[in-house]
Order: structure tokens, then C-alpha cells, then sequence
């Protein structure tokens, strides 16, 4: 068994609202996976239901090649998860949560690893009523992670973190993925999950428009040809008179390929009598690769 | 299961409610037993302090109380927390972990009754002396008739909370469930009149769940049959049924919500 999570001919409506329309795809054990699409997509959707927490109207789910159903799911019990926000009793202090949730022999020396992981020690103590956002996050990424399960949900775990706190959890997670943990992680931002990830899924109004190790996106990348010139606004509107592909933004941005040179750029451009200032190039970060993404598939 | 409830009992030890209500408690049985006594110094009987005893100086009232807070929150708050999605997640079926929260309001249900047997038979040694144990009343001593009306409580009380439990896991609204319960309850005793009223006219009425609350004075008084217009036993039977009913559509509920 290579998969530790398969979904396949998944849907899922609410009222009229088609949320998941066919969603499919797999993960493989020991992989970091990320799963982006902009708000409203159906991320979290997607992660209820692996955990039986919502039904749906068609599909088939499968974690560790057992069935998961609403009312069926004995598979989940290696599964830790943070949905949407994380779940906590404001009477209760953090450390309580960890005890009602930690299970096994080596339950308090897992709480006390993971409460100094995350860096939680000075407030653990405290009422979660008079945590932080922040704070509250960190406890729901704890919870997920105190019985060191073999498979991890997370939904827009960066939420509220600090800069810090972010660095920090990327950290974990990229240890824990080394001893062996799966990742399913999902963000609005692709660049979050960029330095992460192994593979990623990308998904846009309840479909899967990509799904690929996270190379092979990266490799879309292209590099980018940044100008500034005497005019601007010309100069964007002669390249598309010319037929290339211009970025609709304040500066001058051409996609560079194999037809499309540096050269043959500056030429048509001092031909036209525009004055070239400043000539950079720059690798497509992961979000233009992903617009790139959501663009083809749209033709 | 034992693992469920064990969770479920430690989340509701870190309640402050779960400590300051029973003192409350304690403090109005204190109260009444104290205002009881003064009132009734000059003409009372000790068949009359004795019955004070039996009711568990109102203990057994607020009993009721305690338990339709108990369960009005038990399922709602983890809606409002939002921790309902850890609690499902797990290996565990709804179903077990439906179940092992009416195990613990089972387990708390009985806590309570032990406390204020406990408070009941303290209070009587300090405040009537002159009632003892082997007193009778209605053909059963005293003890054995405290312990009757304690079951019949115990009727009373899991139809109120089986309404509760029902309506909370339908509308995840702890306000909500929580006034359900209590209106239930506090409107069978302002209503008893117009219900006898009701059932002399219609006699299915007598059926209806709000006379099952009268299950508990019935087996103390089985003169009660009049107002009720049931025999105990059909009564224990319609109660035990409700409770069924109530529970079963609750359950149900929980099982095939699709969307939390
Ligand atoms: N309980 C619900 N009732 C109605 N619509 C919902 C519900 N949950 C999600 N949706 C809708 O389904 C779509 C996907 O939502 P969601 O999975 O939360 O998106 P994401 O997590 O990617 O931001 C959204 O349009 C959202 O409005
Ligand atoms: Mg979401």
C-alpha cells in the first residue's frame, strides 16, 4: 500500500451550491501535500469528509484502504486534524486539552515534546478563554499532532501564526514528514505551501484543475522578462500589437521562451523609438505558475 | 466506551457549574429545610416533617434543574466550541459517542442523588430529631418511601432530559434546549390544573408526555390517580416510552446529520 489516502468521483452539494464536483486524487505515504485554491473552493469540504465529518452525495474516500463513512470510520484512529478553526473549551487550560485528547502509555512526554515543539510552555498553563488567536492555533496544531498520528489534516494551519510561529511549524512539519508522517495541507497561498510541499493539488469551485508533484509546477515556472522603459504604456501596447503575451500590470512583464527572446523584445522596442531603462529577470513565483494553471484551464 | 466517558466526566470536572450548582443546591435544601421547620413549628405532625424528608428538603427538584443544564450542554457546547469536529473525527462511531454522553449524565444523575440523600439525611438530624427511619408512610418506612420518590424522580427526570437531549442535538442551541427543558417541566405544575381539567374532557389527553411528570408524585401518592387518570404502572410504562422516543429521534438526529 503506497496510498495512505485515496478519493475518488467525489461530490458534495449544498442546497444549490455544488461544492466538490468529481473530486479525485491520492496521496502517498510519507508525502507532504498541498492543497490550494482560493477561498470558497472547497478545501475544507474536502478534508471533512476524509474525516467523516460530513457525508456526501456520491464518491468513495479511503484511508489507509479502509472506507470512511459519517457513521464508519475505525481507519481515522491514526488521523490527527485542525478543520477550519481549532475546536477549544474556554473553562479548560491548554494543557488540559492535550490530556482529554493524548491517549496511550507515552501520553504526558508526548504533550510536554509537543508543548516545546511548538514553543507553548509559558501559556499552557492558562485558561484558553485568554489565549490569542495565535495561541488558539497553535493549541488546535498541537492537538492534532499529540498522538504522533501517522496522518495529518490540516487546514490553513498558518492562520493567525506570527512569521515566526509559521517558520516554526514548517520546521516541524518538514521533521515529522522526514520520520515517516503524511501531510494533507491546505492554503489560500500557494507560496505558504511552495517550501513545503511535496505535491500539490490545486482545486478551484469545488474541481481539481492540478494535481502534481510540486516540481513539475515549480517547472512551469518561466522566466519572466521585467522592463522599465521611457513609456510603459506603449511599449505593452506595441508587444501586444505583436502578439506577446503582456501582463496586464504597472511594469513591463513578458513571459520569456524559446520564441520569445530578450532580443527580439529590445529590438521591436527601440524600433519603435522607446528608450529601455532597466531590463530584470525573475523566476514566476508559484502563484504566477498557478495562475498559469487556473488560465489554461479555462481555455 | 470507558475511554468516551472518562472524557467526557474530565471535561465536566474542569466546569466551575459543575461545583457552584450543587452548592446552590445544597445551600436552598439547607434553606428550605431550615424555613420549613419555622413555618410549620406550631401545628405540624411528624407524618408532615417526615414527607419534607422524603422530598429530599427539595433537593430532588433541583436535581431536575441540575440535569437539564447537564444536558442541555453536553451535546450544544460542542456545537458552540466548535470542538464537536474533534470529538467526531476520532475512530469512534457517533453512535458510541452519543451514547457515552447519556452515560454520563447517568453517572452525574446518580452523583447527584447520592449528594443529596447524603445533605437530606444530615439536615433531618440536625433540624427534626424527632423523625426516624422507621417511621411509615403510606405502608412503607421512611427510608424506603425517600427511595421511591427518588425513582419516580428519576422518571421525571429522564423525560425532561430526553427532550433536552433531543432537542439540543436538533438545534445545537444550548439557550434553546436549555428553556425547552425548563418550560417543559416548570409548565407541567403551573398547567396540572387546567390539565385535569383537560383530561376529564378528552381522555386521550391523559396520554399526553406533561402528565408523565406527575409519574413522580404518583408513586408516593397512588390517590394521584385521580388527576392522572393512569394506573402507576401504565404511567412507569408511557414514561419509559417517551424517554424511548425522545432519545431514539435525538439519536437519530446526531447519526445522520450530514453537515456540522
Ligand atoms: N455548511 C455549509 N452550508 C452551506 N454551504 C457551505 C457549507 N460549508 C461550505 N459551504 C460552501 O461550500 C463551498 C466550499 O466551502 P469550503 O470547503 O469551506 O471552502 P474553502 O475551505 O476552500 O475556503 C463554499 O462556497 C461554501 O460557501
Ligand atoms: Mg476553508
Amino acid at each position: 500500500m503506497d496510498n495512505i489516502l485515496e478519493i475518488s468521483g467525489l461530490n458534495k452539494h449544498f442546497g444549490k451550491k455544488i461544492a466538490l464536483d468529481n473530486v479525485g486524487f491520492n496521496i502517498k505515504k510519507g508525502h507532504i501535500v498541498g492543497l490550494v485554491g482560493p477561498n470558497g473552493a472547497g478545501k475544507s469540504t474536502i478534508m471533512k469528509a476524509v474525516l467523516g465529518l460530513i457525508g456526501t452525495d456520491s464518491g468513495q474516500i479511503k484511508v489507509e484502504d479502509e472506507l470512511i463513512s459519517i457513521n464508519n470510520h475505525p481507519a481515522l484512529e491514526k488521523v490527527g486534524a485542525l478543520i477550519e478553526y481549532p475546536g477549544i473549551y474556554p473553562y479548560m487550560t491548554g494543557r488540559e486539552h492535550l490530556k482529554l485528547y493524548a491517549t496511550g502509555a507515552n501520553a504526558e512526554s508526548n504533550i510536554d515534546q509537543i508543548v516545546e515543539e511548538l514553543e507553548m510552555t509559558k501559556y499552557i498553563q492558562m485558561k484558553a478563554k485568554s489565549y490569542s488567536l495565535g495561541m488558539k492555533q497553535k493549541l488546535g496544531i498541537a492537538l492534532a499532532l499529540v498522538n504522533k498520528p501517522e496522518f495529518v489534516i490540516l487546514d490553513e494551519p498558518m492562520n493567525g501564526l506570527d512569521p515566526q510561529a509559521n517558520k516554526l511549524l514548517r520546521e516541524l512539519i518538514v521533521k515529522q514528514a522526514k520520520a515517516g508522517t503524511t501531510f494533507l495541507i491546505s492554503s489560500h497561498i500557494l507560496s505558504e505551501l511552495g517550501k513545503i510541499a511535496d505535491d500539490i493539488v490545486v482545486i478551484e469551485q469545488g474541481k481539481i484543475i492540478a494535481d502534481a508533484p510540486i516540481d513539475e509546477i515549480t517547472h512551469a515556472d518561466k522566466k519572466l522578462i521585467i522592463l522599465e522603459t521611457s513609456d510603459d504604456n506603449k511599449a505593452r501596447q506595441i508587444l501586444k500589437e505583436n502578439n506577446y503575451a503582456v501582463a496586464d500590470e504597472n511594469k513591463v512583464i513578458i513571459q520569456q521562451n524559446k520564441e520569445v527572446t530578450l532580443a527580439k523584445i529590445l529590438r521591436l522596442l527601440v524600433e519603435s523609438g522607446i528608450d529601455i531603462n532597466d531590463v530584470k529577470h525573475q523566476n514566476a513565483v508559484l502563484e504566477d505558475s498557478l495562475l498559469q494553471i487556473l488560465k489554461d484551464d479555462e481555455k | 466506551m470507558t475511554t468516551l466517558i472518562k472524557q467526557e466526566l474530565y471535561k465536566i470536572s474542569k466546569r466551575k457549574t459543575t461545583y457552584i450548582l450543587p452548592i446552590i443546591t445544597i445551600v436552598f435544601m439547607f434553606l428550605a429545610a431550615i424555613m420549613i421547620k419555622n413555618v410549620s413549628e406550631s401545628g405540624d405532625t411528624a407524618i408532615d416533617s417526615a414527607a419534607y424528608f422524603v422530598d429530599l428538603y427539595s433537593g430532588l427538584t433541583w436535581v431536575v434543574y441540575l440535569m437539564i443544564f447537564a444536558g442541555s450542554t453536553i451535546i450544544t457546547q460542542e456545537f458552540e466550541f466548535g470542538t464537536i469536529k474533534n470529538l467526531l473525527y476520532r475512530k469512534y462511531s457517533r453512535t458510541e459517542i452519543l451514547i457515552s454522553k447519556w452515560m454520563t449524565l447517568l453517572i452525574m444523575n446518580i452523583c447527584y442523588f447520592v449528594m443529596t440523600i447524603i445533605v437530606a439525611v444530615f439536615l433531618k438530624f440536625i433540624f427534626y430529631p424527632d423523625v426516624t427511619f422507621d417511621m411509615t408512610i403510606n405502608n412503607h418506612s421512611l427510608f424506603s418511601a425517600m427511595l421511591m420518590n427518588v425513582l419516580g424522580n428519576f422518571l421525571v427526570t429522564w423525560i425532561v432530559l430526553s427532550l433536552v437531549l433531543m432537542i439540543s442535538t436538533l438545534f445545537k442551541n444550548s439557550a434553546v434546549s436549555v428553556s425547552v427543558g425548563i418550560v417543559f417541566y416548570f409548565g407541567a405544575s403551573v398547567l396540572s390544573m387546567f390539565q385535569t381539567l383537560a383530561i376529564q374532557k378528552w381522555d386521550w389527553l391523559k396520554w399526553n408526555p406533561l402528565n408523565m411528570l406527575n409519574v413522580g408524585r404518583q408513586v408516593q401518592s397512588p390517590e394521584m390517580h385521580q388527576m392522572t387518570q393512569l394506573s402507576t404502572n401504565s404511567m412507569i410504562i408511557a414514561s419509559f416510552v417517551y424517554i424511548i422516543i425522545f432519545l431514539a429521534i435525538g439519536y437519530y438526529a446526531f447519526r445522520s446529520r450530514k453537515n456540522i
